[in-house]
C-alpha cells in the first residue's frame, strides 16, 4: 500500500477527530463530573456509539477474524455469549446509576468504597484495573503499530506507529475528557462499522459472486469450521475459558461499567443499551463473516491474526476501501485505549489519590499528570513488542473476573463485606497469575476456577465475619426494609 | 421479573450445551451458526422486555 495514501488517511483521521473533540469542548465549564462523565448529559446516540467503540477494540478486526479463521463458528458463539452478558449491565445498571448519582461518584471504585465503607476496596479495585488494563491497552497500540508497519512495508516504523497512537489518545482525552472521547468515539464507531461492512460486501460480491455462493463454498470446503469442536480448536474447555470472562465484561471492566454512570436518566440508559445491543450484534456478524471469507481466500496462514492485513495487501481491494478499513482498525484501537486511559485516570484520582484540594486543581492533575503518565506506561509496555496479543487480552479479562463477586455483592447482598471483597479480589488475581505462570491444579479450567473461588471466598468471609449492614447505601436504590 | 431472569439463565446454559452436543455433527450454516444467532436475538428481546419499565 502506498505510504502517501496511508499518511493522507492518517492526516484526515487526525483532522476530523480533532475537530470533533474541539467541538465537544465548546461552552462547557469543566468539573470532575463534566470531565469524566460528560456532565451526565451525553445524547443517547453518542453514548451508544461510544459504548460500542469502547467495547470493541482492534481485537475484532484482527483477533476475532483470526479466531474464526482458526476455529470457525465457535468464535461467533464466544462473541455472542459476550453480547448476552449485557444482562449484567441490565441487572446492576439501575442500582449502580442511582447510587452513583446520589453520592455524585465519578468512578466505579468510589461506589465500592462507599458500599463497603473502605477506601481499601476502591483502591484494590483500582490497582487490579491498572495491573490488568495497562497490558490490554498496550495491545491496542501494538495492533496499530504492527498494522502500519506491515501495510507501509516498514516505511512507517513500529515506534512511529506507537507514537502516533499515543499522540491521538493524549490529545483527544485531554481536550474535554469524556465529551471529546465520546465525540471521537461515535465517529470512530461509524468508521469501524461502515469500513468492515464495505470490505465484507466487496469481497463476497467480487470473489464469491454473492452470499449464497459464499455459504456454499464454506459448507463444501470447510464443513468442520461450521460446528464445535469441529476442527478441534474450540473444545468445550477452550470455549468456556474464553467466553466466561467476557460474559461478565460489562461489569468487570471499569471503562464500560463507568459508562453506566453517564446517562441522565434510566430511560436514556435503556436507549443506550438497546442501541449497543443492535450495534454489537451486526458488528459481530460482519467480523465473523470476514473470518470465513479470509479462510476461503487465503488458506494456510501461519498467523491467522494477520488475515485482515493480508487480504488488504494481497488482493485487489480498491485503495479507498483498504484505507477505510485501516482507519476502522485504528479507530477501534484508539477508541478503546482512550476510554480506558480516561477511566483509569478517574479511578486514580478518586480511589488512590488523597481526596483533598480544590476540584479544579485535581482536574488539572488528571489532565496533565495522570493521563500522560498512564499513556507513557502503556507506551513503554508496548515497546516490549510482546507478540502476545491473544494472551494479554485473555489475561486482562481473566484478571478482571476477580472483581465480579465484589461488584455483584455490593448491590445484591447485604452481608457482603470489606474483608470478603478484598480477599476475593486478591485471591482471584493471585490465582490468575499463578495459573499463567504454569501452576495448573485445575487442569486448564482457568476461568471457572477463578469464578468459583472468588465467589466462594466472598461468601465465606461475608458469612463468617459479619459486619454492620450499610443501610444508607441500600436506601439509595431500594425501599427501606 | 424473576421469570425473565430464569428464562435468560436457561438460554445461556443452552448456548453452551446445544452446539457441543445436539448440533456438533451438523456442519452447515443452519447448525450452530444459526443457533447462536437465534440465541443472541432472543437474549436481546428478553433484555428489551426487562428494560421496558425504565421510564424515569
Amino acid at each position: 500500500m502506498s505510504e502517501k495514501y496511508l499518511w493522507l488517511a492518517i492526516a484526515l483521521y487526525a483532522g476530523w477527530g480533532s475537530v470533533f473533540a474541539l467541538a465537544a469542548k465548546r461552552g462547557i465549564r469543566l468539573s470532575l463530573i463534566e470531565y469524566f462523565l460528560a456532565g451526565r448529559k451525553l445524547h443517547w446516540i453518542i453514548a451508544t456509539l461510544s459504548y460500542g467503540a469502547t467495547t470493541y477494540s482492534a481485537f475484532m478486526m484482527l483477533g476475532l477474524v483470526g479466531l474464526t479463521y482458526r476455529g470457525g463458528v465457535g468464535a461467533l458463539g464466544f462473541e455472542l455469549v459476550y453480547l448476552s452478558g449485557l444482562f449484567w449491565a441490565v441487572l446492576v445498571g439501575p442500582r449502580f446509576w442511582k447510587a452513583g448519582k446520589h453520592y455524585e461518584c465519578v468512578s466505579p471504585g468510589e461506589i465500592l468504597t462507599l458500599r463497603y465503607r473502605s477506601r481499601l476496596v476502591g483502591a484494590a479495585y483500582t490497582l487490579l484495573a491498572l495491573g490488568f488494563l495497562i497490558p490490554y491497552t498496550s495491545v491496542q497500540l501494538t495492533g496499530i503499530a504492527y498494522l502500519l508497519e506491515v501495510l507501509s512495508e516498514g516505511r512507517i516504523s513500529y515506534l512511529g506507529g506507537l507514537a502516533l497512537a499515543v499522540f491521538f489518545i493524549i490529545l483527544w482525552t485531554a481536550i474535554a475528557g469524556l465529551r471529546s472521547v465520546a465525540a471521537t468515539d461515535s465517529l470512530q464507531a461509524g468508521v469501524m462499522m461502515a469500513s468492515s461492512l464495505t470490505l465484507v460486501l466487496f469481497l463476497i460480491v467480487k470473489f464469491f459472486g454473492g452470499l449464497a455462493h459464499f455459504f456454499h463454498q464454506v459448507e463444501t470446503s470447510y464443513p468442520q469450521w461450521l460446528s464445535v469442536p469441529g476442527n478441534g480448536f474450540f473444545t468445550f474447555r477452550m470455549f468456556l475459558n474464553l467466553s466466561l470472562p467476557w460474559f461478565f465484561f460489562s461489569i468487570s471492566n471499569p471503562q464500560v461499567l463507568q459508562r453506566l454512570l453517564v446517562p441522565a436518566s434510566l430511560r436514556e440508559m435503556r436507549k443506550t443499551i438497546t442501541g449497543f445491543l443492535g450495534f454489537g450484534f451486526v458488528y459481530t456478524l460482519v467480523t465473523v463473516t470476514l473470518g470465513f471469507v479470509a479462510l476461503c481466500l487465503i488458506p494456510g496462514l501461519a498467523n491467522p491474526d494477520l488475515a485482515t492485513p493480508t487480504i488488504l495487501s494481497r488482493f485487489s481491494v480498491p485503495s479507498w476501501i483498504a484505507l477505510f478499513v485501516v482507519l476502522g482498525i485504528i479507530s477501534a484501537a484508539v477508541s478503546t485505549a482512550d476510554s480506558i486511559i480516561l477511566t483509569l485516570s478517574s479511578m486514580f484520582l478518586s480511589d488512590l489519590y488523597p481526596k483533598k484540594g480544590e476540584e479544579k486543581k485535581r482536574l488539572l492533575l488528571a489532565q496533565f499528570i495522570f493521563i500522560p503518565t498512564l499513556c507513557v506506561a502503556v507506551f513503554l509496555f508496548a515497546l516490549g513488542r510482546f507478540n502476545l496479543i491473544a494472551l494479554l487480552s485473555v489475561t486482562s479479562s481473566l484478571g478482571l473476573l476477580s472483581v465480579v463477586p465484589t461488584i455483584l455483592g455490593a448491590f445484591f447482598t447485604r452481608w457482603g463485606n470489606e474483608k470478603g471483597a478484598l480477599a476475593s479480589m486478591l485471591a482471584g488475581a493471585f490465582l490468575v497469575l499463578l495459573q499463567l505462570a504454569g501452576w495448573n491444579p485445575f487442569k486448564g479450567w482457568t476461568a471457572p476456577s477463578v469464578l468459583v473461588i472468588t465467589f466462594g471466598v466472598y461468601a465465606l468471609l461475608g458469612v463468617l465475619a459479619p459486619s454492620r449492614e450499610n443501610e444508607e447505601f441500600f436506601a439509595t436504590f431500594s425501599a427501606p426494609r | 421479573m424473576r421469570k425473565f431472569f430464569v428464562f435468560y439463565g436457561i438460554l445461556v446454559v443452552l448456548a453452551y450445551l446445544v452446539p457441543f452436543t445436539i448440533l456438533s455433527k451438523i456442519e452447515r450454516f443452519t447448525g450452530s451458526f444459526l443457533f447462536w444467532n437465534a440465541f443472541a436475538l432472543l437474549c436481546i428481546f428478553v433484555l428489551l422486555l426487562v428494560m421496558r419499565p425504565w421510564n424515569e
